[in-house]
């Protein structure tokens, strides 16, 4: 039996989740709210796959999937999102996630999704899988075109991705487990290379690349 | 757009240039004219201020005549005296005339001596002689005025009549009148300078009056075509304002439609869900069953809604193919003709040279010609004619495809042509239309790249503009992802997640896949897959992998079994030589898929 963690902060579609996997013979080993815990989880349970929900609380769940490699490298990761977002392809791609689904699908679709991860396979749609390009750094997602957001480093991008939930200088040290100061640095980095030196600018830049969710 | 703003920009300062110029040019030509007045008007002045003074050659020359004339009418007096009178001549007169003598000769002094400033030669010399003859003159008259003092009367007389004293009253009267000649001379000769310095000044006047007249005559058209360009500026200026106001607008309204499908999203994905739990424990009999459906139609309504949201909001996801416009508009006509009343005539025009090509979503591109097709036909109950048109353009230095979709319809007020993009925006009555298929059209046009413009006159119809970048034509048909057989694709790799990416991409061609660590599992694989076996993609770059081992356990197949070998190096010339395809890093898994599918067709025709 497939071992399965869901971490999804609504609790609905977290419930239905777990109820629907749980019908479809899935054994659903943790349901968590949050990235923090999905981690912790993780460790815990060693599960076969874990779907994530892009955007939930705490750290960023591409980060959350980095940490949840050293704790339970066997995990493969499936990302669940509102709407496909190159900018979310390339940071899942980043992770060496496994695969990536979009909430208008069906649960069977999901349910589809994880066997086929657990089988070795990876599941993107169409469109996003003849972007994909293997090189000798990993995988990466063709992109449709330069954008700002190609400058930043993946530190800057997390940073960014926080300073644009309005979390507070503390908050992202304190999650990213790095100083202030740090994240000063980062910050100041990240607006000069994007140009923009104004925080609520700053969070419809980062909506608009697929950084965070609006 | 950045050449011809670069033209339009050194346009506009040309103008400028020009238009300064200009007016330098006229200024400078106004003053050069009112100089030139001035100082013809001091030089006048100056003439004038002359000839009053002595230092005028006219009036210094008449001064030297006169009193040479008083000078000479002193001498014929005392000559007369002296002939004639002697007896009568009582001392008083003597007095009086030596007096009236000593002034006469005393200004004809001084007027000589004024003369002997006139720098032209001729007159220089005949007012010398004057000077000359008086001198001589002038010892002869104290003679005779001695004489006369001493009562001498004959001696006077003699010295009077004296031959020498003669001549030289003789030479003072040629000399004076050789003075008035030169001195006419020289007044002739200064009025035909004058003459001419007044001709060429009238005439010089004349010229900077004219070039003052065209110069501001260039300088006020200049003026005018300026005032004309900067209202055109100005015009395009607004009309740049107002889109960028509807860009933003458009922006704002699309991020906060995506942030309701992404919430919307999370509640339609646990309705359905549950609605499918629920209805998996129920007995499908059950009463509950069809309101479990009517549930789980009503969440796939909400999901087509947040479909349409997401378009709108661009972050709905498109395939990049290269799709032939023409053929699509052609194709959507056709479909348009199944689906609409026979009230309505279609037209479709492609360029005669030949397809224009986008990359760009088929079914996405299709799906705003569908919609903006749908609303044209709204416009139009009675009837009309819908066209749909592809042209290639020109804008900016970048080829583009234009299509339109034009109606005769009713056509639009401007308070809804400035609306007619907004999600849920609609002129339809409650429930008849969702409002997003103008919002989608939008989204969609503006992920490929391009705009969507609108021109619509009341009572006579619209005009839908929109212009996506022209992609090059395919070098060669697109091929279709068909593969000839079926059955196991064994993936040897130890790298995970290129491995699960190669397994995903393989699987949705339809064919299973196996996985293998190294050479050493292939045996087993390969065995195991017997002749379902389609093909083995090896990652040679996995330092794991010795393909010519792996070639070597292929050897003993009943049947040529193609090899893909993934590589970051040159084709290693002992497994090229085998047989095996290299698939260089970094390479597209659009790129795998494709050569998967042609290999498999090789295989198929190689017996």
């Amino acid at each position: 039996m497939i071992s399965v963690l869901v971490a999804e902060d609504h609790t609905l579609v977290r419930d239905m989740l777990e109820n629907q996997l749980e019908h479809a013979g899935f054994d659903v080993v943790a349901v968590v709210d949050s990235s923090d815990a999905a981690v912790g989880a993780a460790g815990t349970h060693q599960p076969d796959v874990a779907v994530l929900d892009i955007d939930m609380p705490g750290i960023s769940v591409f980060e959350a999937v980095r940490r949840m490699r050293r704790c339970s490298p066997a995990t493969r990761a499936l990302f669940l999102s509102a709407f496909v977002n190159d900018g979310y392809v390339h940071q899942a791609l980043a992770v060496e996630a496994s695969g990536y689904l979009t909430k208008t699908e069906s649960v069977e679709t999901v349910a589809e999704a994880i066997k086929t991860v657990h089988r070795g396979a990876t599941h993107f749609s169409e469109a996003v899988l003849d972007r994909i390009v293997i090189g000798p750094g990993g995988a990466v997602l063709l992109s449709s075109g330069s954008s700002r957001i190609d400058t930043l480093t993946g530190r800057e991008r997390e940073v960014l991705g926080y300073v644009a939930r309005g979390l507070a200088q503390k908050q992202i040290g304190r999650l990213m487990g790095i100083s202030v100061k740090t994240v000063q640095h980062h910050i100041t980095h990240l607006m000069d290379k994007l140009e923009i030196h104004d925080r609520v600018e700053l969070a419809r830049f980062s909506i608009r690349e697929g950084v965070s969710q609006p | 757009m950045r050449s011809s703003e670069a033209a339009d920009g050194s346009r506009v300062a040309l103008h400028r240039r020009t238009g300064f110029w200009s007016f330098v040019l006229a200024a400078g030509l106004t003053v050069g004219m009112l100089g030139w007045q001035g100082i013809h008007l001091y030089d006048s002045y100056q003439a004038v201020a002359h000839r009053g003074s002595g230092n005028c050659p006219t009036q210094a020359i008449s001064a030297i005549s006169a009193d040479s004339g008083r000078y000479q009418a002193m001498l014929d007096e005392l000559d007369r005296r002296v002939m004639f009178t002697t007896d009568l001549a009582p001392e008083a007169w003597l007095a009086d005339w030596t007096l009236r003598y000593g002034d006469a000769h005393s200004d004809l002094a001084t007027s000589l001596d004024d003369g002997s400033t006139v720098g032209k030669e001729p007159v220089r010399l005949a007012i010398a002689a004057v000077g000359d003859a008086v001198d001589k003159i002038d010892s002869g008259t104290g003679d005779v005025v001695d004489s006369l003092r001493g009562s001498d009367v004959d001696a006077a007389g003699l010295l009077i009549t004296r031959s020498g004293f003669r001549a030289d009253r003789t030479e003072l009267s040629g000399a004076t009148a050789e003075l008035e000649v030169r001195g006419r001379e020289h007044l002739e000769s200064q009025l035909d300078t004058e003459r001419r310095q007044e001709m060429l000044s009238v005439g010089l006047s004349l010229g900077l009056f004219a070039m003052v007249a065209g110069s501001w005559v260039l300088y006020g058209r200049q003026l005018r075509v300026g005032r004309a360009r900067l209202a055109a500026e100005e015009e395009q200026r607004r009309a740049a304002e107002i889109e960028l106001q509807q860009a933003q607008k458009m922006d704002a309204v699309g991020l906060m439609a995506g942030g309701l499908a992404h919430n919307f999203n999370n509640l339609i994905m646990a309705i359905g869900g549950s609605a499918s739990v629920a209805e998996s424990h129920l007995e499908t009999d059950h009463a509950a069953v069809p309101a479990i459906h009517r549930i789980r139609e009503a969440a796939e309504q909400g999901n087509s809604l947040i479909d349409g949201l997401l378009t709108f909001s661009r972050k709905a996801p498109r395939s990049r193919d290269l799709v032939n416009v023409c053929e699509l508009i052609h194709q959507t006509v056709a479909m348009l003709e199944d689906m609409l009343p026979g009230l309505i005539e279609f037209d479709s025009t492609c360029p005669d040279d030949g397809p224009c090509w986008v990359v760009g979503d088929r079914t996405q591109l299709q799906q705003a010609l569908v919609n903006l097709a749908l609303n044209a036909c709204q416009a139009m109950p009675d009837g009309g004619q819908l066209a749909l048109r592809v042209a290639r353009s020109i804008s900016d230095d970048h080829e583009t495809v234009v299509m339109t979709v034009s109606d005769t319809g009713t056509g639009m007020l401007a308070d809804v042509s400035d609306h007619m993009f907004e999600p849920f925006f609609t002129t339809r009555p409650r429930g008849e239309g969702t409002g997003l298929g103008l919002s989608i059209v939008h989204g969609i046009v503006t992920d490929h790249g391009g705009t969507v413009h609108v021109e619509s006159v009341r009572g006579v119809g619209t005009d839908v503009r929109i212009t996506l970048p022209l992609a090059p034509a395919p070098t060669e048909p697109p091929a279709t992802l068909q593969v000839a057989r079926t059955g196991t694709v064994v993936i040897a790799g130890n790298h995970r997640h290129t491995r699960d990416l190669v397994s995903g991409a393989v699987s949705s061609l339809g064919l299973d896949t196996a996985h293998v660590d190294g050479c050493e599992g292939l045996t087993d694989a390969v065995a195991g897959a017997g002749a379902d076996l389609v093909m083995v993609i090896s990652d040679d770059t996995d330092p794991a992998i010795d393909l010519v081992d792996c070639l070597e356990v292929l050897r003993d197949q009943p049947r040529d079994v193609p090899v893909v070998a993934i590589t970051d190096l040159e084709p290693d010339a002992e497994w090229a030589a085998n047989g095996a395809t290299p698939l260089h890093k970094p390479f597209s898994l659009a790129q795998l898929r494709a050569l998967v599918v042609r290999l498999t067709r090789e295989s198929v025709t190689t017996p």
